[in-house]
């Protein structure tokens, strides 16, 4: 839980940050007459690991479904990298190197667990229709995905399941397996949705291992969560919505202490400890 | 009753079971493999089989030439069907190939053109190019099949069918098993994951619908020139309702699948027709006329194709050469 | 209402010519001569009484006349040149017609030699009233079809809403609700009560049989089919495909039994016109659309008032949420299923009186019935009914403006769907699908 690069950024909404990945203005979507979104200004530390928390409808996923391209807002635009990325659609997206996960994970039931993982990457030749017949242009990249399939599988301990259809992995696992897939595409940022949901205990230490090891290899994680102690144990920084609109940015023991984040949780005027103290 | 056996093993490999058979082949792309749920498959057949007859009729085009006709004509069906639809939601797509399948039908069926189609009977004689290309060693003789005589023209016909779906069929052997068929069968199973790992969905889906369109051209091409005549008759919702059934009896998804399924399709169909039929002609072993009579057992096959079709689905809806585990055909 | 202005607008202009222009003796003369030929052949026969109308190259009208028993009419020109002769067709006799274009002529006339028109008619065209006056009853039968459209679809439209299923096996129910009215009027033999009160107490009891089997149908596939099929966890694709087989199944048993010959009711079999307003109905139209009117104004009630519709609704919306406020989700589908084999069934016996019963009745109008669905929006059942007005209402605009194509009518309001789909992917009063 490195502090070093936000040891200068002001703990304000929309604060700037030394050298963002992902920068987003003016972010708006509504449905019908209630806004779902009101983002003015966003900013996420390269290789840092940020939360986005806040409260039920305070439009966290409705946020990232904008960023990834799954959802269309009304107005807003964001860079990834300097590169544009309002109105791109998702695969585009993760093609740019932002690829994201599920809240109901998304493993491919009538596929196995190694094809998931090889379905993961990016760039194989055999995915193009015109080498996809002949076997020889592409055997030798697909022994090289598998390869690294294989390797990933063993670091998430799911190599025993390699064989296994998707849809005979228990829940914990399939969110290991949906973690695993991502990283075959070698994203530059993870963006996780409620990674921690539905998990139990005992895989929750090995989930929060496998994002922390996330930024030790040069990733950028944001990740949306209600579960505190994940935010608590690996988040470098804290960015609150509530209401379509950002209220509070800060490292964890701040944003735990901020009266406006306790307010936005539990009602006005409450005092609560929410287990964000250091 | 050998006799009707013969009658089943001939509808068994006949031009109707090869013509279903590409039929199905090509759903199975869609359907089986990349989870389009295309219920306008008769209309590729249609495009495809006129295709054929039109340009021999009409402007007097050698019948080899019609080959890339075929495979343009049902990529642009498939082009203005998949642009507008691809993006609609899959109950919305059940909807709209059927309509599209029934507007080429009607439009082919109105009198008004009847100059370029045919209208309602259709257009005959454009088959010439194939009676003369008949190979010697067939010529002048028939071919008997057990009990039955296959002519010289039709046995060609039907050498030429199989020869087809055995290609088409190694098509999508060779694709389904490459990375390209690993993304395809994802979307069948969840398109956003698809999306979110960086695959272009939507072109997929059209290059998937463009080729089970052509193999379905290609199936309506085999039925008229089989034949002999191109109309719109054989074209009905009928046809796709019936393709569906094949592609579940072989096995959703599998490449063997369409080719038994239609065999055995229509072998039972075959049968039961020549079986009904000694039952309902006066002699020998006969029907109550209350169950059935000499004019209305042809429609018994309906009854049986739709019984075993809900029957299938229920019991078995893997089909012959589905997987137990990847069983059941969708995921909603 | 428009022949009649039109007609006095003739008569000012021709009694404006009289005292306007006073004729000249040695003015040019043009003489016009109306023939036609008589249907099946033969000599051409002189028209009389044809009013006839000149006018100049500035359209100014210069003369007038009538055809006399030779068909002929002389007209003065006051000088030289091109003019354009017109016939006017509501003075034709009855049986012969002419067609918009066809009942001008340019003629030059020439000093002291005069011009010649002739007019050589044949046999009257099919419509010999004027396009527009067929306008309001073609509205009238657009609407009227559209709401026999509307009882059936309704239903199809609850059912997919209350359980995601496409129904394909519901044109079947339509048609056993009027196979078996047919079947049960046949019963009702008491000959000399065929007509009026007595007959109509009679279809009136066959109808409630024929319905009654299209509920008990429905709601026997509900607890054998669909409801154990939903319990084993098989998904909608596969129902749907079921739903294919089943209709499929039924169509030819019904075929069987029944057989292929289109029938009529026994009590209705053929009717006058009463005339209201501008349209001329037979008895059968007005009941066909007023039983319609009276079971969409119910289901709407149901829908809107009662504890079940609202349930009904609830269910349609968000089942796991109705669910949750205690609506038993089981019961309502079935009372969904039973409401919608009623709506089928009533159906089948209005189209039935519409055309005749056969048994594939319900197979030709599956594809109007999804049509009509999807355009107003899947899963709304108000949607249904504004698509299938559309539907209906287009069906008949087809034909009455593509005279000539009516077999066309039903790829016309296919278009429509695909077009509105196109544009609005969600149908007319379908609500946008929210992503995540």
């Amino acid at each position: 839980m490195s502090a070093e690069p936000f040891a200068d950024v002001p703990r304000e909404p929309g604060s700037a940050k030394p050298d963002s990945i992902l920068i987003a203005d003016s972010v708006r979507r509504s449905f019908g007459g209630l806004v779902a979104v009101d983002v003015s200004h966003m900013e996420v530390q390269r290789n840092s690991i940020t939360a986005l928390i806040g409260p039920n409808g305070a439009g966290k996923t409705t946020f990232f479904n904008l960023l990834t391209g799954f959802d269309e807002p009304d107005t807003g635009t964001w860079h990834f990298n300097g590169h544009s990325m309002s109105g791109a659609s998702p695969y585009k997206a993760a093609r740019r190197g932002m690829v994201r996960t599920f809240q109901l994970t998304k493993s491919l039931n009538r596929m196995t667990v190694l094809e998931n993982m090889r379905l993961g990457a990016t760039g194989q030749s055999g995915e193009r229709l015109w080498a996809a017949p002949f076997k020889f242009l592409w055997r030798e990249e697909e022994a090289e995905i598998t390869r690294r399939a294989d390797e990933l599988l063993a670091r998430f301990r799911l190599d025993h399941m390699r064989d296994e259809f998707g849809g005979s992995l228990s829940g914990g696992q399939r969110k290991l397996l949906e973690l695993a897939r991502v990283l075959m595409g070698k994203p530059e940022m993870v963006m996780l949705d409620e990674p921690m949901a539905g998990v139990n205990p005992a895989l929750k230490q090995s989930l929060l291992a496998h994002v922390k090891g996330l930024k030790d290899e040069g990733h950028t994680v944001l990740f949306v969560e209600h579960d505190m102690d994940m935010v608590h144990e690996i988040a470098d920084w804290v960015i609150v919505m509530a209401e379509g609109q950002i209220i509070a940015e800060g490292p964890p023991a701040f944003i735990g202490a901020n009266q406006e984040v306790i307010d936005a949780y539990l009602g006005a005027h409450q005092h609560a400890d929410l287990g964000l103290g250091a | 009753m050998s006799q009707i056996l013969s009658n089943g093993l001939y509808g068994a490999i006949g031009v109707t079971a090869i013509a279903y058979c590409l039929a199905a082949i090509g759903l199975n792309i869609h359907f089986g493999y990349t989870g389009l749920l295309n219920f306008g498959q008769a209309g590729f057949a249609l495009v495809g089989g006129y295709a054929v007859a039109m340009p021999v009729m009409n402007w007097q085009w050698s019948i080899w030439a019609t080959i890339p006709v075929v495979i343009i004509a049902s990529t642009v069906f498939a082009l203005l069907l998949g642009i507008p639809t691809l993006r609609l939601r899959s109950d919305y797509l059940a909807i709209v190939t059927i309509a599209a399948a029934e507007i080429l039908r009607l439009l082919v069926s109105t009198p008004k053109l009847d100059n370029v189609t045919g209208a309602s009977d259709g257009i005959n004689s454009f088959t010439n190019d194939i009676q003369n290309s008949i190979p010697g060693f067939l010529r002048g003789r028939s071919v008997p099949l057990w009990e039955k005589q296959i002519s010289e023209y039709e046995m060609w016909v039907i050498m030429l069918g199989w020869f087809l779906v055995v290609v088409f069929s190694l098509a999508v052997w060779a694709l389904m098993r490459s990375p390209w068929g690993r993304v395809v069968r994802s979307i069948r199973e969840d398109e956003d994951a698809a999306r979110s790992l960086g695959k272009n969905v939507f072109a997929y889906k059209m290059t998937s619908l463009i080729l089970g369109g052509i193999v379905g051209g290609f199936g309506g091409a085999i039925l008229v020139i089989g034949q002999r005549n191109a109309s719109p008759g054989s074209f009905q919702t009928q046809f796709t309702f019936l393709t569906y059934a094949i592609v579940v009896l072989g096995g959703v998804g599998k490449v063997k699948g369409p080719i038994i399924g239609a065999m055995i399709f229509w072998f039972i169909i075959s049968f039961s027709d020549s079986l009904l039929a000694d039952w309902t002609d006066r002699t020998g072993f006969q029907l109550p006329t209350w169950v059935m009579d000499s004019s209305n057992f042809s429609f018994f096959r309906w009854i049986l194709v739709g019984g075993g079709l809900v029957l299938l689905v229920i019991f078995r809806p893997q089909g012959i050469f589905g997987n137990r585990k990847e069983q059941v055909f969708d995921v909603r | 209402m428009i022949r009649k202005l039109v007609r006095a607008l003739l008569a000012a202009c021709a009694l404006f010519a009289l005292f306007a222009e006073p004729a000249h003796a040695d003015d040019n003369i043009l003489q016009v001569r109306v023939q036609h030929t008589p249907e099946g052949g033969g000599k051409k026969q002189p028209v009389e009484g044809v009013a006839i109308t000149v006018t100049d190259a500035a359209g100014t009208v210069v003369g007038e006349g009538v055809t006399d028993a030779s068909g002929v009419a002389k007209i003065s020109v006051p000088a030289a040149g091109d003019f354009t002769v017109t016939i006017d067709p509501d003075t034709l006799p009855d049986g012969i017609g002419v067609s918009d274009g066809e009942n001008s002529r340019t003629v030059k006339v020439t000093d002291g030699l005069g011009g010649n028109a002739n007019f050589n008619l044949g046999a009257a065209p099919q419509e010999k009233d004027s396009k527009l006056s067929l306008l309001p009853r073609t509205l009238f039968n657009g609407i009227r079809f559209g709401l026999v459209i509307a009882i059936m679809s309704v239903g199809l439209s609850l059912i997919y809403g209350t359980t995601g299923l496409s129904n394909f096996a519901h044109g079947e129910t339509v048609t056993i609700g009027a196979v078996m009215t047919a079947v049960a009027s046949g019963w009702f033999t008491l000959s000399s009560a065929r007509g009026g009160w007595g007959g109509l107490l009679q279809l009136s009891a066959a109808v409630v049989i024929g319905v009654s089997c299209a509920v008990a149908f429905s709601g026997a596939l509900e607890l054998v089919l669909w409801r154990p099929m939903r319990r084993r966890g098989i998904g909608l694709t596969s129902m749907m495909i079921v739903s294919i087989g089943l209709a499929m199944l039924v169509r030819f048993v019904i075929q069987m039994r029944y057989g292929s010959q289109p029938k009529s009711y026994a009590q209705f079999a053929s009717q006058r016109n009463i005339n209201l307003g501008p349209i001329g109905v037979t008895p059968r139209d007005l009941t066909t659309a007023v039983i319609a009117l009276i079971a969409l104004c119910a289901v709407a009630y149901l829908l809107m008032r009662t504890r079940t519709g609202k349930a009904i609704r609830a269910v349609s919306d968000n089942p796991d949420l109705a669910s949750t406020t205690g609506i038993n989700t089981e019961r309502i589908i079935l009372k969904v299923w039973l409401l919608g084999g009623a709506l089928a069934g009533l159906g089948g016996v209005t189209f039935g009186l519409d055309e005749q019963v056969s048994w594939n009745m319900g197979t030709k109008i599956l594809l109007l019935m999804f049509a009509a669905i999807t355009l107003g929006g899947l899963g709304r059942p108000f949607g249904a009914l504004v698509g299938s007005l559309a539907v209906g209402l287009f069906v008949q605009l087809w034909a009455w403006l593509f005279g000539d194509y009516t077999d066309l009518k039903t790829m016309g309001a296919l278009m429509a769907m695909i077009l509105v789909l196109l544009f609005r992917p969600q149908g007319i009063l379908g609500k946008k699908e929210r992503v995540g």
